[in-house]
């Protein structure tokens, strides 16, 4: 056996000698792409003034007359009474940001642009056109608008808004996004949340162009986590990587579940802990849809168990609630928009030779536990999924879609959430797909 | 050139001076990051990210002196955010079990280049960037610890657990292949 002093010499010059792969072929043109961007302005790093180091940066508040307070309150009881009359004439309703909805239009990518079509694939609707590669749709909560990701040949996307009455997306990023920051709509649908890859969370008006505002820093959002609680998403939810921890087995990096009231002062609170041994998944957590309680993946003493569990949403209760026989990993949750399941993406381990298999789409029953199976859509990978508005099916497409940029295309499936029956659409899409909520 | 001139020129907006601080350090950060990621595509998207954030940010770093290892902290947690954010499935870290013996009748000799790439695919992707970190670009364990912003003691713990496992899996892989390395390929 090697000795443990030759081994730990020889270690810089194998590592050097395991990859001679020579000058990248892209270093030319990152010197290019570089040389097109601005520098942030010297004055923007405060740390780079005084001696010590920001830790969090507050939401600006700003402190009125009184006198000039009443005016604006005046004036925006008058707004108010007079959009209250406007609303009141017209004949549409808008669906809640939050639990059962009717079930509209399905947006999703095609040939790089966003196309809208009802379920049958009839009335499709091309919104956007152009060089650019469109992906990755994601309707608005009151079904008006839809976010998307653009790619063009600068590095990074850009996060884009369009109106479903048509008319020219507008860009909300003011710079470019890193493949796999998390944008998720508010509830009013007039802002988004971005979890950006430098651990901020940014509100991106989706109205007007405005600068971004800081809402959180050294937060985590993962695509797959919840952010706004229901049902008027007040509240914030997030992870925190400041502990770092090796989750077992899944070499992530799991920090505590914090949230924070947007119309507080400003300080997210930590409402769920992560201590060693415990290995709680918060990247994934999810609101239930009355904002009562928090569904997540968490071991069970072994590394190599991630069941579900649930919590109040004060953080207390943990709870698991999924059983059964064999090593499962049980991730990628998504509730019922009643609130009363959970589907689950879930692998499960062979015994016998160690080698991990990916399983059907779980469903449990949130109150008795009993789970059942959905059709996987299927690759190894699992599967994007995300239920109807009106909870009565799964629309999902294969896992290898995931991440911005794949180019991979399949068509989805709709799983019949009570008969398990199984339907392809008759078009092919390169992300998941979004489905329109309208009201009932 | 002195590097600490052209940080400095780059950092006042001067280009042409990152670009040349650009194509000196692309090639050991590229292999590092290959080296974290054990993915050539990945490597790329994090050595650009890393790379782009650098000039972007370069305004902010307030010692030209700290540029390689802030460099280094900006490509590394590029790393490591790519693996954070893409779906973790676990069959991505099921990899070649560390202690599986390699079977006794196998006649291809396997390169101790090879074994080094087996046992670093038995480690996660925080335990690949520690060993890269200290053996690969050389940095001392404090400012390992610095980079990744987790204690110095648990950068110590890990790296003594990484080495070991390591050490085990080489231990076993190179018993194996002497097996298979006798003459005609038979055990002795």
């Amino acid at each position: 056996m090697t000795s443990p002093r030759r081994f730990e010499s020889d270690l810089p010059a194998l590592l050097a000698d395991l990859y001679l792969a020579g000058t990248p072929d892209y270093r030319d043109d990152l010197v290019r792409q570089t040389s097109r961007m601005r520098q942030r302005p010297a004055w923007t790093f405060p740390e780079r003034w005084i001696p010590v180091e920001l830790v969090t940066t507050r939401v600006p508040t700003t402190r009125m007359p009184w006198r000039q307070l009443g005016v604006l309150a005046l004036i925006a009881l008058l707004l108010a009474a007079a959009l209250a009359v406007y609303i009141g004439t017209r004949p549409q309703r808008l669906p809640p940001p939050f639990g059962v909805a009717g079930n509209g239009l399905i947006a999703y990518s095609s040939n790089g642009d966003i196309v809208v079509a009802e379920r049958t694939g009839a009335n499709a609707q091309q919104l956007t056109s152009g060089p650019e590669s469109d992906s990755d749709p994601l309707f608005s909560p009151d079904g008006r608008r839809i976010a998307f990701l653009r790619s063009t040949r600068a590095p990074g996307y850009q996060l884009m808004v369009v109106s479903l009455a048509g008319g020219r997306p507008m860009t909300v990023s003011t710079k470019p996004l890193a493949s796999g920051d998390a944008f998720e709509w508010a509830p009013d649908s007039d802002w988004i949340l971005l979890g950006t890859s430098d651990k901020q969370l940014l509100r991106l008006d989706a109205v007007e162009h405005r600068e971004p505002v800081i809402v959180a820093t050294d937060a985590v959002a993962f695509p797959g986590a919840s952010l706004f609680r229901p049902p008027d998403g007040h509240e914030i939810m997030f992870t925190r990587e400041s502990e770092v921890r090796q989750g077992i087995g899944l070499g992530i990096d799991l920090g505590g579940l914090w949230v924070l009231d947007l119309n507080g002062d400003g300080v997210p609170r930590l409402i769920i802990d992560n201590p060693e041994p415990e290995n709680r998944d918060f990247r994934v957590a999810r609101w239930s849809p009355d904002g009562t309680l928090i569904a997540f993946p968490a071991t069970i003493g072994d590394g190599e168990l991630y069941r579900i569990h649930v919590a109040n949403s004060d953080g207390s209760g943990i709870r698991r609630i999924s059983y059964g026989e064999g090593i499962w990993v049980e991730s990628d949750l998504r509730w019922t928009p009643d609130g009363s399941m959970i589907a689950f993406n879930r692998w499960r381990k062979d015994p016998s030779n160690g080698g991990w298999s990916v399983q059907p789409v779980g469903i449990i029953d949130v109150r008795s536990g009993t789970t059942r199976e959905a059709k996987i859509v299927g690759s190894k990978d699992g599967t994007l999924f995300d239920w109807s508005p009106d909870g009565t099916a799964i629309v999902g497409v294969p896992g290898a879609l995931a991440g911005h940029g794949s180019a991979a295309t399949a068509k989805p499936t709709l799983i019949d959430s009570a008969s398990g029956a199984a339907t392809d659409f008759s078009w092919m899409v390169r992300t998941q797909v979004s489905w329109q909520r309208i009201a009932r | 050139m002195d590097q600490r001139w052209l940080v400095e020129r780059a950092r006042g907006g001067d280009h042409d001076a990152f670009a040349e601080l650009a194509r000196a350090t692309v090639v050991r950060l590229d292999q590092a990051a290959r080296l974290i990621l054990r993915d050539p595509e990945l490597a790329r998207d994090a050595v650009q990210d890393g790379l782009i954030r650098a000039w972007r940010d370069l305004p902010g770093l307030r010692d030209p002196e700290r540029f390689d290892a802030w460099l280094h902290r900006l490509t590394v947690n590029a790393c490591l955010d790519l693996v954070r954010r893409r779906r973790r499935r676990p069959i991505e870290v099921e990899l070649a079990p560390i202690h599986h013996p390699l079977t006794a009748d196998a006649s291809v000799v396997i390169a101790q280049r090879d074994l080094i790439d087996i046992v670093l695919r038995g480690l996660d992707a925080g335990g690949r960037a520690i060993v890269v970190l200290h053996y690969y670009l050389g940095m001392p364990l404090t400012e390992v610890a610095d980079v990744l912003r987790i204690p110095v003691g648990t950068v110590k713990s890990r790296l003594h657990r990484a080495l070991g496992e390591m050490r085990i899996a080489l231990s076993d892989a190179s018993a194996d292949t002497k097996l298979a390395s006798a003459p005609g390929g038979q055990v002795a």
